[in-house]
């Protein structure tokens, strides 16, 4: 899933520079739609743009338009989007696997993906996450 | 304490090489590599290998992947210095019959002469006497 999205991200490149969230967007996304969200970085800290069905469901219900500060650590968006500052910071697609005490107290295994996105000035704007997951077996 | 790696992919563009994603599985980031090279925008790509051990505080670094375009173009070069062995060995036979054909040139003109003076030879002879 996380290697499809970098996928997608990468074919909405114009050459090689950051795609524009629009771009990314507009492109059939398939079933993904349901595990990525977008973060607004234009602020002092990053707002939830937007959070697909599957993410809301598992602890982001409500977080639109709320800082990421408050999606929870016990959550799958809470671990997932750990270590956006780094995206922020580097500009560049990173991905990251790890486990974690999920609220239900299932571990659960994750992959995640954080990539940046310009908005249509071509400005560093957003962040583009996904993540899916897997209960650990005992 | 725990060991940390990571698997940068770097792509060289105007003349540096320029950090381009990364990822926490090897399989993956080799892949996306795979991926780049074969895109128009990338010319050279290069997964590392970075994994920090936080007890001695030490980073290592290996190159995991390399691809580079072009590579399957510089090979037929090899092949042509085969090529130029053969013109080598064309010239040199070339030299030898070259060799052999100013040899009996040599040998004709010798023997010419060596006739001339032996006929000037005889006329002088039967002129004394």
């Amino acid at each position: 899933m996380v290697h499809r999205l970098l996928m997608h991200w990468r074919g909405a490149q114009q050459s090689d520079q950051i795609p524009e969230m629009t771009a990314v967007l507009a492109r059939d996304l398939g079933e993904l739609v349901l595990d990525i969200y977008v973060l607004d970085i234009r602020g002092d800290e990053p707002v939830f743009e937007r959070i697909g069905s599957n993410l809301l469901a598992d602890g982001g219900k409500g977080l639109v338009g709320e800082p990421v500060s408050d999606a929870p650590k016990t959550m799958l968006l809470g671990q997932a989007l750990k270590y956006y500052s780094k995206v922020q910071v580097k500009q560049i697609p990173i991905t990251l696997g790890g486990e974690f005490e999920h609220d239900n107290g299932k571990t659960i295994l994750y992959r995640s993906l954080i990539a940046p996105l310009n908005n249509e000035d071509g400005e560093s704007a957003y962040l583009l996450g996904a993540v899916n997951c897997k209960e650990k077996e005992e | 304490m725990a060991k940390s790696v990571s698997f940068e992919i770097y792509s060289f563009k105007n003349g540096n090489w320029m950090l381009d994603s990364v990822h926490d599985d090897k399989n993956m980031a080799i892949h996306q590599g795979r991926m780049l090279i074969s895109s128009p925008h990338h010319i050279a790509i290069r997964v590392i290998e970075e994994s920090y051990d936080d007890a001695t505080d030490n980073t290592t670094s290996k190159i995991v992947y390399k691809e580079k375009k072009g590579e399957e173009e510089e090979k037929p070069k090899k092949k042509s210095k085969g090529k130029s062995k053969q013109k080598k060995v064309k010239g040199k036979k070339r030299k030898k019959k070259k060799k052999k054909v100013n040899f009996m040139l040599l040998v004709i003109s010798f023997g010419g002469i060596s006739l001339g003076l032996l006929a000037l030879l005889a006329i002088l002879m039967s002129e004394l006497g």
